[in-house]
C-alpha cells in the first residue's frame, strides 16, 4: 500500500560546534527509490546514520511506518544498511555473512543455510556460498552486501554511496541492477550519493542537500529541468551562469540587464521583483552556435577551446570576459580556436533564479 | 550526552560496564593509589625521639609504682587497717599512676607519625648516598649514549641495507639474546669478568696479561653488564622507525648530491627520532632502575641507588626513608622522559606507540 | 654508489663484532654447563659431564620456584589480558578531551622503573595487612603488564573497520552479540599474542618481583639468589635449557612472521 514510510520531522544534528543537519523535515513514500544528493560534507551521511539509529539527533524525530524511532537502537529498527565499503565480515564465509541476521535470531544452522542460499539466488549469486568475501569480485561483493541486508526483511534499505569504489563500467551495471532489485523487492531505498549521474538514473525522488539543508525535492526531471535554487542549478548538470539585474517581468518571463546586454528567461521563483540582482542559467546543450533561426537571446563571442568528447564536442566561448560552454553534436560545425561565433538560446530554456550560494563559489 | 551515556549507547550495558569497571580498578587500585601511598610514606617518619622519651617516662613511673607498692605493703605489715586515711590516699595515688602508665603504653603501640621533608633532607645530607645517586644518573646516561651509538648502525643496516634473507637471519640473532632472561645475560658477563673468569684466565695464559684485572671491584663491570643487558632495547625501536623510512628519500638525497654522512644527519636520524627517544627512555629507565646487574656484577665499592632503596626496605626496616628514595628515582625518570621529549621534539603519543 | 665500495666491508666487520659481542658470552655460559668443576668455568676444561643437569632436575627448590612462576604467570595473564582489552576498548571509543590524559596514565607503568612499582605495591597492600607473596606479585606485575597488553589490543582495534560493528548491529545483533560474533573473533590472534607476551614478561620479571615476592621465590628470583649465594654450574645447565627454548621460540616466531609476510603479498 502506498503512503508515507519514513518521516523526518525537524531533524537537527550538531557535532560539537559544527552543524551537520539543520532543521530538516521531509517524508519518503513507501516503495520509493529516494536519493539524497549533495557534495561531501553536506550532512547526507549524518542523516542516513540518524535514520539507521547510529546517531541520536540533537533535535527532531524519525518516524518509520508511523512509529517514533526515538531511543530505538539500530538492531531493533526496520532498516538495513549497505555501507560504503560494504563491511562484509572477513572471517565469515559468504553464506555466513548473509545468514548473520538469522544467526543472531537463533535460527538453526540448517535453516540458516537454506535461507541464505535463497537470498543469494535472488541477487543472482549462486555457487559462491562457501567462498570467503575476499575471494569475490567487486560486483559480487556488492550483491552479497545487498543479500545480507535483505535478510532482515527491512522496510527501508539505506545505501551509503556503495558504488563509489567501483570502476565506471561496473558502476553503470550496478545502477541498473540496484534499480531492478528495488522494483522486485518493493523495499523503500534511501540512497545517498555525491554523484548526480547515479541519482538521476536510479531515483524516483531526489533531495538535493547542501550545508545541512535540503535545497529541493523532486523527480530527476524536475531537479534537472526546473532547479529552484542557484545551488541546484549548478550542482546538478552543467550550467552557464550570468549575473544581472531584473528590469522587466511579464507573467513567467523576465528580462535582465547584464554586462552582455539584455537577456530574457523564465522566472524560476515567484519571489523575484524588479530591481533585484539575479542569476540567469542556461544549459550548454540548450545553446546553439550560428543559428539560422530567429532566437530571442543572441550574443557574439570568441571560441577559446574545443574539446572532443566522442559523440559531442564541447566548445568554450569567451563573451566579453565571461566564459560560456556550448555542447553540439560532433560534425555539426567545423570551428577552429580563435573563430568568432554567435551564441543563442531560447528564453524558455533559460532560468532566472535569485542569487544564492552556487557550486564553485 | 554524557560520556557514560555515549558508551552505553555504543556498546550496550554489559560491555560499557566492562570497559569502565576494569580500567577503573587498574587505574585506581594498581596505579594511582599505590603511587600516592608511596609519596605519602615518603613524607612522614616515626618520631623515635618522642617515643624514647615516652618509654623513659614510663619506666620512671614504673619505678614510682613499685615504690608505692612497697610503701603500701610496709604499712599493711605494720598493721594499719585498710580504712586508714594514709593508706587510702596511697591506694588512690597508686590507682591513678597505674592508669597513667596504661595510657602511655597505648601511645607507644602507635608511634607518632610526623609529617616533614626529613626523609628527603636526609638524602641531601648523606654524602655517600648523594654520590651514589649522582653516579647512578651519570652511569645510566653513559649506558644510554653508548647503546645509542652502538645500535644505530646495526638498526640502519637491518632496516635499509640488508637483503631480505640476511635481514631475517640477523633479526633472529637479535631476538634470541633479547628474549633471554636479564639475570642470565648478566650472569654470562660475571663468568667473563670475574677475577678467575674467562677473560682474565684467557689472557694470562696467553701471556698477554701478567696480573688478572679486577673488573668487578669498581663500576666497570656494572657498566659493561648494563650496556649488554639493555642494548637491545635500543635496537628494536630504532629499527622499527628506520624501517618506515622510504628508500626513495635516501636515493633522492643521494641524487641531489648529499654525501653519506649528510644523508644520515638530515634524513635517516631525523626520521628515526621517535625510535631513538623510546630507546633512550627505555634504556635509561632500565639502567637507573636495575637491581639485578649491580647485585651480580657489582663489588662492595659499587653500590647502586636501587640497592640502597632495597636495604631501606629489607635490611634497615625504614620504609619511609625507602619510599623517599624511590620517589626521587621515579622523579628522575619523569624528568628524563620530559627531557627526551624536548630534545627529540616528540609527543608522548609518539613515544608510547613505539614501546 | 660509494657506499658499497667504502662502507660495506667496514659494516660487515662491525656487524660481525656486534654479533660476537651478543653471542659469545651466552655461548660460554652454555658450554660451562658441561664442564666438571664446581665453579662454572670453561678454562681449564676438566672433562665433559651431564651431572649438573641431573642435579638441577633433582633440585626440589628449583621445581618449587618453577611452579610459583607458572602460578604467577597464569594469574597475571588472567588479570592483564582482560584489563588490557577493556582499557583498549575504552580508549579507542572514548571521545572525551580527557582521553589523552587517561592514556598517559595507563601507559605510565611501562615507563616507570620496576623497583618503584614493586615498592608502591608493597606499601599500599601492607596497609590492608597483605604482605609479600604470590598474590602481591601477581598484582605488582599486572600493574605494568596490563599496559603492554593494552597497547597490543589498541594497535589491533585501531585497524578494525568501525563499519563492521555497525553492520552487525544493523543486522539485528545486540551489542553483546556484536562483540561475541564480530569483534572478539577479529581479535582472536591478538588474545593469543597478549597472553603470550604477558606470560613471558611475568616469567622473566625480576625488579618488581623482588619487592613483592616476600618469603616465596620465583624461578628468576631463585636464579639470581643462586648466582649470588652458592653458585654452581646448575645455573649454567638452566641457562642451556633457557637458550634452547628461546632459540626454538625465536625460530618459530620468525617463520610465522615470514609466513604472514608472504600471505600479505
Amino acid at each position: 500500500m502506498p503512503g508515507q514510510n519514513v518521516e523526518l520531522i525537524h531533524i537537527s544534528h550538531a557535532f560539537k560546534e559544527v552543524t551537520a543537519v539543520e532543521d530538516l523535515t521531509l517524508t519518503v513514500d513507501r516503495k520509493c527509490f529516494f536519493s539524497f544528493l549533495g557534495p561531501s560534507g553536506c550532512g547526507k551521511t549524518t542523516l542516513l546514520r540518524i535514520i539507521a539509529g547510529f546517531i541520536r539527533p540533537t533535535r527532531g524525530k524519525v518516524l518509520i511506518g508511523g512509529k517514533d524511532m526515538a531511543g530505538m537502537p539500530p538492531n531493533l529498527r526496520p532498516t538495513a544498511m549497505i555501507f560504503q565499503n560494504l563491511a562484509l565480515f572477513p572471517l565469515m564465509s559468504v553464506w555466513e555473512n548473509v545468514a548473520f541476521a538469522f544467526e543472531v535470531r537463533g535460527m538453526t544452522k540448517k535453516n540458516r543455510r537454506m535461507r541464505a542460499e535463497e537470498l543469494l539466488d535472488r541477487v543472482a549469486l549462486p555457487d559462491v556460498a562457501d567462498k570467503s568475501p575476499q575471494e569475490l569480485s567487486g560486483g559480487q561483493r556488492q550483491r552479497v552486501a545487498i543479500a545480507r541486508a535483505l535478510a532482515v526483511e527491512p522496510e527501508v534499505l539505506l545505501l551509503d554511496e556503495p558504488l563509489s569504489a567501483l570502476d565506471l563500467k561496473l558502476r553503470q551495471k550496478m545502477i541498473t541492477e540496484l534499480r531492478d532489485i528495488q522494483r522486485q523487492t518493493e523495499v523503500t531505498f534511501i540512497y545517498i550519493t555525491h554523484d548526480q549521474g547515479e541519482a538521476l538514473a536510479m531515483s524516483d525522488q531526489i533531495a538535493v542537500m547542501t550545508e545541512g539543508k535540503v535545497q529541493q525535492i523532486g523527480t530527476p526531471e524536475e531537479i534537472y529541468n526546473k532547479p529552484r535554487t542557484a545551488f541546484v542549478a549548478t550542482f546538478v548538470g552543467e550550467n552557464n551562469r550570468i549575473q544581472g539585474r531584473i528590469t522587466r517581468i511579464d507573467h513567467d518571463r523576465g528580462e535582465i540587464s547584464t554586462s552582455l546586454g539584455n537577456l530574457t528567461g523564465k522566472l524560476g521563483s515567484t519571489d523575484i521583483n524588479i530591481g533585484e540582482d539575479v542569476l540567469l542559467f542556461v544549459r550548454p546543450e540548450r545553446c546553439t552556435l550560428n543559428s539560422q533561426k530567429e532566437i530571442d537571446n543572441s550574443i557574439t563571442g570568441q571560441i577559446v577551446q574545443l574539446d572532443f568528447a566522442g559523440p559531442t564536442r564541447i566548445c568554450n566561448l569567451n563573451v566579453k570576459g565571461e566564459l560560456f560552454k556550448v555542447v553540439y553534436p560532433e560534425g555539426q560545425h567545423h570551428f577552429k580556436t580563435g573563430d568568432q561565433a554567435d551564441l543563442s538560446f531560447h528564453s524558455r530554456d533559460a532560468l532566472i533564479l535569485p542569487q544564492g550560494k552556487a557550486v564553485h563559489d | 550526552m554524557t560520556q557514560w551515556q555515549q558508551l552505553l549507547f555504543q556498546n550496550g550495558k554489559i560491555m560499557a560496564v566492562f570497559m569502565v569497571a576494569l580500567p577503573a580498578f587498574w587505574l585506581v587500585i594498581l596505579i594511582v593509589a599505590p603511587q600516592l601511598m608511596m609519596i605519602d610514606f615518603s613524607l612522614w617518619y616515626e618520631d623515635n625521639v618522642t617515643l624514647e622519651r615516652l618509654e623513659r617516662d614510663i619506666s620512671q613511673k614504673d619505678h614510682h609504682l613499685f615504690d608505692l607498692d612497697d610503701k603500701i605493703a610496709n604499712l599493711m605489715d605494720q598493721g594499719l587497717s585498710a580504712a586508714d586515711p594514709q593508706l587510702v590516699s596511697l591506694e588512690q595515688e597508686y590507682q591513678l599512676l597505674d592508669q597513667e602508665i596504661k595510657q602511655l603504653m597505648l601511645k607507644t603501640d602507635d608511634p607518632p607519625e610526623v609529617y616533614s621533608p626529613k626523609n628527603y633532607v636526609y638524602l641531601a645530607h648523606n654524602q655517600l648516598h648523594r654520590t651514589i645517586f649522582l653516579k647512578t644518573i651519570w652511569s645510566s646516561l653513559m649506558v644510554t649514549l653508548i647503546a645509542m651509538v652502538i645500535c644505530y648502525p646495526v638498526a640502519y643496516y637491518l632496516a635499509q641495507v640488508a637483503p631480505k634473507r640476511q635481514a631475517t637471519i640477523l633479526f633472529l640473532g637479535l631476538i634470541i639474546p633479547y628474549w633471554i632472561n636479564e639475570i642470565l645475560r648478566t650472569f654470562a658477563w660475571l663468568m667473563l669478568l670475574s677475577y678467575n673468569g674467562f677473560i682474565n684466565l684467557f689472557f694470562t695464559r696467553a701471556g698477554l696479561l701478567e696480573e688478572p684485572i679486577e673488573f668487578l671491584d669498581g663500576n666497570t663491570g656494572v657498566l659493561i653488564g648494563m650496556t649488554y643487558a639493555y642494548i637491545l632495547f635500543m635496537v628494536f625501536p630504532t629499527y622499527n622507525l628506520l624501517q618506515t623510512l622510504d628508500r626513495n628519500q635516501i636515493d633522492a638525497a643521494s641524487d641531489l648530491g648529499a654525501g653519506w654522512i649528510r644523508i644520515h644527519l638530515r634524513i635517516a636520524i631525523p626520521h628515526a627520532k621517535p625510535g631513538l627517544a623510546v630507546g633512550a627512555i627505555t634504556t635509561f629507565m632500565l639502567a637507573a632502575g636495575t637491581y639485578a646487574v649491580p647485585a651480580i656484577l657489582g663489588g662492595p665499592h659499587s653500590l647502586w641507588f636501587t640497592q640502597i632503596i632495597y636495604s631501606w626496605f629489607f635490611d634497615g626496616g625504614n620504609w619511609n626513608q625507602g619510599a623517599a628514595y624511590a620517589f626521587v628515582l621515579l622523579f628522575l625518570c619523569i624528568i628524563f622522559v620530559m627531557l627526551m621529549m624536548k630534545i627529540f621534539r616528540v609527543r608522548f603519543n609518539d613515544i608510547t606507540r613505539r614501546v | 654508489m660509494n657506499y658499497s665500495r667504502l662502507y660495506a666491508p667496514l659494516m660487515k666487520i662491525y656487524l660481525l663484532v656486534f654479533f660476537c659481542y651478543l653471542f659469545l658470552p651466552l655461548l660460554l655460559m652454555a658450554i660451562a654447563a658441561f664442564n666438571t668443576p664446581t665453579i662454572p668455568s670453561v678454562i681449564p676444561w676438566q672433562g665433559f659431564t651431564l651431572q649438573w643437569f641431573t642435579l638441577l632436575f633433582q633440585d626440589r627448590l628449583i621445581w618449587e620456584s618453577v611452579l610459583n612462576s607458572l602460578i604467577i604467570g597464569i594469574g597475571v595473564v588472567l588479570l592483564a589480558v582482560p584489563i588490557g582489552l577493556s582499557a583498549a576498548l575504552l580508549l579507542t571509543r572514548l571521545q572525551s578531551r580527557s582521553q589523552p590524559f587517561l592514556y598517559a596514565i595507563l601507559v605510565s607503568p611501562i615507563l616507570t622503573p620496576g623497583v618503584i612499582l614493586g615498592i608502591s605495591t608493597l606499601i599500599f597492600w601492607s596497609q590492608a595487612g597483605i604482605g609479600g607473596g604470590l598474590f602481591l606479585t601477581v598484582i605488582g606485575q599486572t600493574t605494568f603488564i596490563a599496559s603492554f597488553s593494552m597497547l597490543i589490543f589498541m594497535a589491533q582495534l585501531q585497524r578494525l573497520d568501525p563499519e563492521l560493528e555497525e553492520a552487525a548491529l544493523d543486522l539485528g545483533a545486540s551489542h553483546l552479540q556484536t562483540y561475541m560474533k564480530v569483534i572478539f573473533p577479529y581479535l582472536k590472534p591478538t588474545f593469543i599474542t597478549a597472553a603470550c607476551i604477558s606470560f613471558l614478561q611475568s616469567f622473566e620479571n625480576y625488579n618488581t618481583t623482588l619487592f613483592v615476592i616476600g618469603a616465596d621465590t620465583t624461578l628468576t628470583v631463585k636464579i639470581a639468589s643462586m648466582i649470588r649465594l652458592g653458585l654452581t654450574p646448575e645455573v649454567n645447565a638452566l641457562s642451556v635449557i633457557f637458550l634452547g627454548v628461546t632459540v626454538m621460540a625465536a625460530v618459530i616466531y620468525t617463520l610465522l612472521q615470514k609466513q604472514e609476510d608472504t600471505d600479505a603479498v
